[in-house]
């Protein structure tokens, strides 16, 4: 099964163009959508969870279509927004069966086992009967995998998971949504490239709701390699290298500057040559981290 | 500047300018206008209709009150969201972790809100201010001269404070249970607590110093200004100086304080559900990963979207909706409960007479709770439709594959469930109420019928439409205030706009009565129709919800559309159509009802022809007539069919001089009037269809002293059901025929004539005073409606019904399956006689040779033989005192009406059920009120002829209350008269200007049932009763034929003047001609003994006399009266007051005086007019007890 997304466009009311024109394909497998805050991934990710209407495109999951067979999607699919909340008065148990029935779940044996199999992996059997209101914010979280995983979607989409989750959790959730994507479409979305180094096989980079740039990540950085230079500076250099150079990015190392630099050859002295990472990959697309930009204004 | 006073400073501003740029304060206020400018308007047509200016500081200061208590709920939506809006948008953390401290935080918050409101609210002054300006034909004689003061001091007396206390108790409520459903509450509360006041503890317990203290609006002070001041102070007087008002406005200041207060030292930072929840439980207690297990395979679980699985997930939604209503806010309905329990009883009585709490009654008693039901409907379709919102979930929700039907369906069932539960806990209510007075008889039917039958109903409908003008307006709070418009404000605001059919006015129709004797004929189908109708309207608009249903977040108006476009499949579309064809049916069906088979007249219609009436026949209003002497009539009523015939024959006379060629015929529009007929050559030479006015030329004219017969036939056969007002002449059980609304009269009618002044000067009538003025010669002499006739009828009626008319039963017999009833009366009768067939019980009684009946509803036998008693004593007494009863029969019949008065005429009493529920023995002040009003309707067979002008009252009303007194003091004893008079002089308690008319031209009720008896009850003790009674029989013998002239108060007046001696014609004249008052005080009283068994009383008293005028102007005059002085001994048990050791008149000057008496045995009290005979300021200062 593949996921076709062809020119989907949104523009909001308060005339901010979340999307122009995205066009990606995605197969099965875990899927890195990778861009800054505000980069139109959310935007991207409730338009493919039926949640969003575009303004125009079209998007087919295998022979569905996306945007007018809501319904038909709605049965495959599991969604973990971005931020969410629950009814605090409920228990997580309670909510979990809800969404069970909602999800077609409407047996009652077949319900119980899977509304237990999904709590005791994401944990939360022992704390199954307590109201939602009590759980803290990674609890909260593994509810909502559960939710999404319940009845065992084949398209799977994941917004910003990681970012209230402890290191600990988020390797657990990270190694769940991977065993999910042995079979179904998993798109991830996130600004943290580690969680796409980590897991997806294929990715993309998305800037000011455009497509930058649509790879495997192993073979986005195996093209960079022998292209990225690395440097220790203080921070008053910073500028004079700007100019000179296209900085990707710079990084404080234990009170000094670190800079990734993007040449053909050596751009001088101090520079060594690095295995590049996916965050140069990454960097270099979407144009260097805020700090060499500004670098990179000043110097001018 | 201190960092704390900028940060104040900036919280303020920042509250003022966000809620001032919010698109909804404005969508509210734009709102808040229609009843305003409603408000105005009606202040506008109340100016036009008499004395009371436009821009009266009291009509300002009122309508304002009023008006902020609508502006509560906009406070609700402005003052919740201060309070609420970090909470909600989930920025509290990010509020409270900036360095505001907590007292600039909330009072930043608060007086943001409370400026908006101040500022907002202040076009309610405003309006009346600019609203003449805007009105082009607005007659400036309306207005007075407006003074800026008037203005100010409804701002800032009224407005102003009234904003403060509901934004602070809103504000503080909200802040406190953190959701904004706290603010509607608490404007509940406030409107709540403000009818509370004014309405039950000020006017059914007349506890009106406390209410004026209590009320949070301050409406009870300003309704008894009001009501006490005098016509010249109500247009002038400002509210300002009233001390009542400004202990209101500090007491309510005060409250509003501490609440802010309480809230301050309440709340706490980062006191957010979720981190209280979590300080309990522990932070995340789940264990960590047993990382060598395997995490448990996820099972393939069966998923099933058949309409079998589309049924569990309604239910499933149904259920999660029980979790947000049953755990919510509902239970605030408890409260309210327990109040109704405990305030039903005061409200299920008349004139403190309980009412046995049959159910219909508990109902009718429950009836403003089922519709108070309709706004917890509208806050909780609120929550239901934001449940997943409000919780941030509706990512997760919006994602399962369920239809939108199914969550909108499953929604709607909870709130009905909610509903009907609701409606369950009234008929508990109810029953508890039925069972806290000892009665058992639940009725369950009639619970069913109503409770759970129509008003269910009608609930049920419109939770519909309260969900679904939830999804569609689509913010929670433009919401709420549009479904709360359509609960109260829609009716007014349609007839504000000329809009009246009940087609038109969304949930209206012509309304319904339950009565144990006819059910609910005939009202049931036309209420059902009009049921259905707005079910199938509510459908639609139901069907519009579904597809503009919000899934996910596309909540832009544009996307909106887009997507219900896209919903509209084939199926919706048939349903939609489908549905508007069964509008289009129901509705046409009922149009053809309302429109073509009755003919449908707006309000303004009929008074315009009631306008055109007078215009075109008034001038017909002096020829002379032939008047009516004899009428014998023949009435076939078919109660199952509701039809009935009348075939009259009516005997005229010329009674004039002069030859009379032309007689004037008025028909009724509300039957077919037919073959109408004379017994000579008539041509017809104008015949108005239309307005129900025909005249007649007579071949040969009708000489002096002759006399010829009219023959005429009316038809009752209503087709389908009127727009509104359906009549119940003719029903299944328990018709009521008032004969003069269905015979044709003869003459111009001038009662069909416009009366309200206002509504005279729209359609361009000249004034017309209410009542003709007491020296108008020629209404004196009017004979219109006063004709005195022989009467005989005959009524054909179901088999299993008796009919009734006046006189005595001469013959009954069967013929065709119907019984006949031939009455006659044996002396002439006025013209205001009634037919009256039903499944009576009938109860026999006897007084010399007057038959005595009693024919009632037969489960309705509670009062029969009281009243049987009553009609016994007073006959016999009356004939006594006042002369011969002329009829042969005396007789009281029951029938259904929602009310519970009674009408006396031509041996006939006939009393509305609601009578028939006193319950006498459950009265606690152990005073007989039904025997006293069957002995005051009997009286009114002996009272003369009256002139309809001023003063009628006193010869009616008044004469039948002396009249009963008698009665009363004799069959139950002087205790019990005593109680009785106490209960009369209750009156006085209630807030009333003392400008005032002189009893001579009473014509209101105080002055009519309460004043005047009294006053005639203080002359009968002061010149002895033979007296008085000997004066009311010359008046009633000398005015007893039906000629002119008529009797009016000053007949009255010279005849007990003749009566009264010369020392007492003073009194006299305080007591009728003057609207006199005194003010008696007993300022000390001492008592020694001389030891001889001897006791020497002496009172130290003060008297002072005034008269006021209409206009309120005082005027205290000298006084040397004589007035009772009571000297008592000691009480016994349960006794207020010991027995009377001394009781005599003593002259009294104004002033300080004492006197001093001697009595045989130890006093306990004494006091100056202690029977309370004449009208004093302050009553209970007259007696005290004795120092020794």
């Amino acid at each position: 099964m593949e996921l076709r997304i062809r020119d989907v466009t949104k523009t909001y009311a308060n005339g901010v163009q979340a999307l122009r024109g995205v066009s990606l394909t995605v197969p099965t497998g875990m899927y890195g959508l990778l861009g800054p805050n505000g980069a139109g991934k959310s935007t991207l990710m409730r338009i493919l969870a039926t949640l969003q209407e575009p303004d125009a495109g079209n998007i087919h999951l295998g022979e569905v279509d996306v945007l007018h067979q809501k319904d038909e999607v709605r049965r495959t699919l599991g969604y973990l927004p971005q931020e969410f909340g629950v009814h605090a008065n409920v228990t997580a148990e309670t909510l979990l069966e809800h969404f069970a029935i909602l999800k077609g779940i409407t047996q009652r044996a077949a319900r119980r086992e899977s509304v237990e199999a999904l709590l005791r992996r994401v944990n939360l059997w022992d704390v199954r009967r307590r109201k939602l209101g009590g759980y803290s914010g990674g609890m909260r979280q593994r509810f909502g995998v559960a939710v999404a995983l319940l009845g065992n979607p084949r398209l799977m989409i994941v917004d910003e998971p990681t970012a209230g989750l402890d290191p600990a959790e988020r390797v657990r959730f990270l190694n769940l949504l991977s065993e999910l994507g042995e079979s179904s479409v998993v798109i991830l979305s996130t600004h943290i490239v580690e969680d796409v180094a980590e897991l997806c096989t294929r990715m993309a980079i998305i800037d000011r709701g455009t497509i930058l740039l649509e790879t495997e990540p192993l073979r986005a950085i195996d093209e960079m390699k022998g292209y990225i230079w690395r440097r220790v500076i203080s921070k008053d250099e910073l500028p004079a290298i700007a100019q000179e150079h296209r900085v990707i990015s710079t990084k404080l190392l234990s009170g000094r500057t670190v800079v990734h630099v993007h040449a053909d050859t050596s751009p001088g002295a101090g520079f060594d040559l690095v295995e590049p990472d996916l965050e140069d990959v990454y960097f270099s697309i979407v144009g260097s981290d805020p700090d060499a930009r500004r670098a990179e204004r000043t110097g001018k | 500047m201190t960092a704390s006073t900028a940060s104040w400073i900036e919280l303020v501003r920042f509250e003022l300018a966000y809620q001032l740029r919010r698109k909804v304060t404005w969508f509210f206020f734009a709102i808040f206008l229609i009843p305003l400018l409603g408000q105005t308007n009606g202040q506008m047509f109340a100016a036009q209709g008499g004395q009371i200016l436009f821009d009266a500081p009291i009509v300002l200061a009122q309508s304002a009150a009023w008006m902020t208590l609508i502006g509560a709920l906009i406070i609700a939506a402005v003052a919740g969201d201060a309070a609420t809006r970090d909470v909600r948008l989930r920025m509290e953390a990010l509020m409270h972790a900036s360095p505001i401290s907590r007292a600039a935080y909330l009072g930043g918050r608060f007086l943001g809100a409370f400026l908006v409101m101040a500022l907002l609210l202040a076009a309610v002054p405003l309006a009346s201010l600019v609203f003449p300006h805007l009105y082009p034909d607005f007659a400036a004689e309306l207005a007075g001269p407006a003074t800026s003061a008037a203005y100010f001091q409804t701002y800032f007396l009224i407005v102003l404070p009234n904003v403060f206390v509901s934004t602070a108790l809103l504000f503080a409520i909200a802040t406190l249970v953190r959701h904004t459903m706290g603010a509607y509450i608490g404007a509940l509360l406030v409107a709540g607590g403000t009818l509370f006041t004014s309405q039950f503890l000020a006017k059914t317990l007349g506890q009106w110093k406390l209410a004026t203290f209590l009320d949070p609006a301050g409406v009870t002070a300003l309704h008894l200004m009001a009501e006490t001041w005098s016509p010249l102070d109500v247009n002038t007087r400002l509210i300002g100086a009233e001390p009542s008002l400004l202990w209101n406005r500090a007491l309510w200041l005060a409250l509003a304080l501490a609440a802010l207060a309480f809230t301050y030292a309440r709340f706490r930072f980062g006191a957010s559900e979720e981190t209280r929840r979590l300080r309990q439980s522990g932070a995340d207690a789940t264990k960590e990963y047993d990382e060598v297990r395997k995490p448990p395979a996820l099972p393939d679980v069966p998923r099933d979207f058949s309409p079998t699985a589309r049924v569990r997930q309604t239910i499933a939604v149904f259920r999660d909706s029980l979790r947000e209503l049953v755990t919510g806010w509902t239970w605030l309905l408890v409260p309210g409960l327990i109040l109704l329990i405990f305030t039903a009883p005061e409200m299920l009585g008349h004139l403190g007479v309980p009412f046995v709490p049959t159910t219909d009654r508990v109902l009718g008693v429950l009836r403003g709770p089922v519709n108070d039901i309709r706004i917890l409907i509208v806050l909780l379709a609120g929550e239901l439709v934001w449940r997943n919102r409000d919780a941030n979930m509706q990512a997760l929700a919006d994602t399962a594959p369920v239809p939108d039907g199914v969550r909108f369906f499953g929604k709607l069932l909870g709130l009905w469930f909610v509903t009907i539960a609701m409606h369950g806990l009234l008929m508990v209510a109810g029953v508890l109420i039925q069972i806290s007075r000892g009665f058992y008889d639940f009725e369950p039917v009639v619970y069913l019928q109503i409770l759970f039958g129509l008003e269910l109903m009608e609930a049920l409908v419109f939770g519909m439409l309260a969900l679904s003008i939830h999804v569609i307006v689509n913010q929670k709070h433009v919401g709420h205030l549009i479904a709360l418009l359509v609960v109260f404000a829609m009716n007014g605001l349609a007839a504000q706009l000329g809009v009246e059919h009940p087609l038109l006015v969304y949930g209206a129709d012509p309304g319904w009565r339950y009565s144990p004797i006819s059910g609910f004929d005939p009202f049931l189908g036309p209420v059902l129709w009009f049921e259905l109708y707005w079910a199938a309207w509510t459908l639609l608009l139901a069907i519009v919800a579904g597809l503009f249903w919000v899934r996910g977040f596309n909540t832009a108006f544009r996307e909106r559309v887009r997507i219900a476009r896209r919903r509209i499949t084939g199926r919706i579309a048939g349903i939609t159509a489908a549905t508007f064809a069964a509008i289009l049916l129901i509705g046409g069906f009922i149009f053809y009802n309302t429109n073509v088979l009755n003919t449908y007249r707006s309000s303004i219609a009929v008074a315009e022809r009631r306008a055109e009436y007078e215009r075109r026949y008034k001038h017909y209003e002096g020829v002379s007539q032939p008047h009516v002497t004899a009428t014998s009539l023949e009435v076939e009523l078919y109660p199952r069919q509701r039809q009935a015939s009348v075939r009259g024959v009516s005997a005229l006379s010329n009674r004039t001089t002069q030859p009379i060629g032309v007689i004037h015929v008025a028909t009724s529009d509300r039957v077919d009037t037919s073959e109408l007929v004379f017994d000579r050559t008539a041509r017809v030479a104008h015949q108005d269809d239309d307005l129900g006015y025909r005249i007649y030329e007579l071949d040969p004219a009708l000489a002096p002293g002759d006399s010829l017969r009219m023959s005429w036939t009316v038809r009752y056969a209503p087709r389908g059901f009127a727009a509104r007002g359906i009549d119940s002449y003719v029903v299944g059980n328990g018709s009521f025929i008032p004969m003069h609304e269905w015979m044709p009269h003869i003459g111009y009618l001038s009662s069909a004539e416009l009366t309200d002044a206002g509504e005279r000067t729209r359609h361009g009538l000249p004034e017309r005073p209410f009542i003709a003025s007491l020296s108008d010669l020629q209404a004196r002499r009017d004979t219109t409606g006063k004709d005195r006739i022989d009467l005989k009828v005959i009524v054909g009626t179901a088999a299993d019904q008796i009919a009734v008319a006046p006189g005595a039963l001469r013959s009954t017999w069967s013929r065709d399956n119907r019984r006949y009833f031939e009455y006659a009366t044996n002396a002439s009768v006025g013209p205001g006689y009634a037919i009256f067939s039903a499944d009576y019980a009938l109860r026999k009684g006897r007084a010399g040779n007057v038959a005595i009946e009693v024919l009632h509803h037969p489960e309705h036998d509670l009062n029969v033989e009281r009243m049987i008693l009553s009609m016994q004593a007073s006959l016999e007494q009356y004939e006594r005192r006042f002369g011969v009863y002329p009829y042969d029969v005396l007789r009281m019949i029951e029938y259904p009406s929602s009310g519970g008065t009674l009408h006396s005429a031509a041996g006939n009493i006939w009393y509305q059920e609601l009578f028939s529920l006193f319950d006498a023995a459950g009265d606690e002040r152990r005073i007989d009120v039904p025997f006293a009003v069957v002995a005051h309707e009997v009286a009114h067979q002996f009272q003369p002829q009256i002139a309809r002008v001023e003063g009628s009252g006193l010869l009616s009303e008044t004469f039948a209350w002396y009249a009963a007194l008698g009665v009363i003091e004799q069959e139950q004893g002087v205790d019990h008269l005593q109680r009785f008079l106490g209960m009369m002089r209750l009156a006085y308690d209630e807030p009333r200007s003392r400008a005032g008319i002189p009893l001579l031209r009473a014509s209101d009720w105080f002055e009519s049932y309460r004043k005047g008896p009294l006053a005639m009850y203080a002359l009968q003790e002061y010149v002895g009763r033979e007296n008085v009674d000997l004066a009311w029989r010359r008046l009633i013998e000398q005015h007893r034929s039906g000629e002119p002239p008529f009797a009016t108060s000053l007949d009255l007046y010279r005849e007990l003047q003749f009566v009264t001696p010369e020392p007492l014609r003073d009194l006299l004249a305080d007591l009728l001609e003057r609207n006199t008052f005194w003010d008696l005080q007993t300022r000390e009283i001492s008592a020694r003994t001389s030891g001889d068994r001897r006791w020497h009383v002496t009172l130290d008293v003060s008297a002072r006399k005034t008269v006021v005028d209409e206009q309120g102007n005082e005027n205290e005059v000298p006084m040397d009266d004589l007035i009772e002085i009571g000297v008592y001994a000691e009480a016994q048990q349960g006794e207020e007051r010991g027995a009377p050791l001394h009781l005599q008149m003593h002259r009294v000057r104004s002033g300080e005086q004492r006197i001093t008496i001697e009595v045989s045995e130890k006093p306990a009290m004494a006091g100056i007019d202690p029977r309370h005979l004449l009208i004093d300021v302050k009553p209970d200062d007259n007696v005290r007890a004795a120092k020794r």
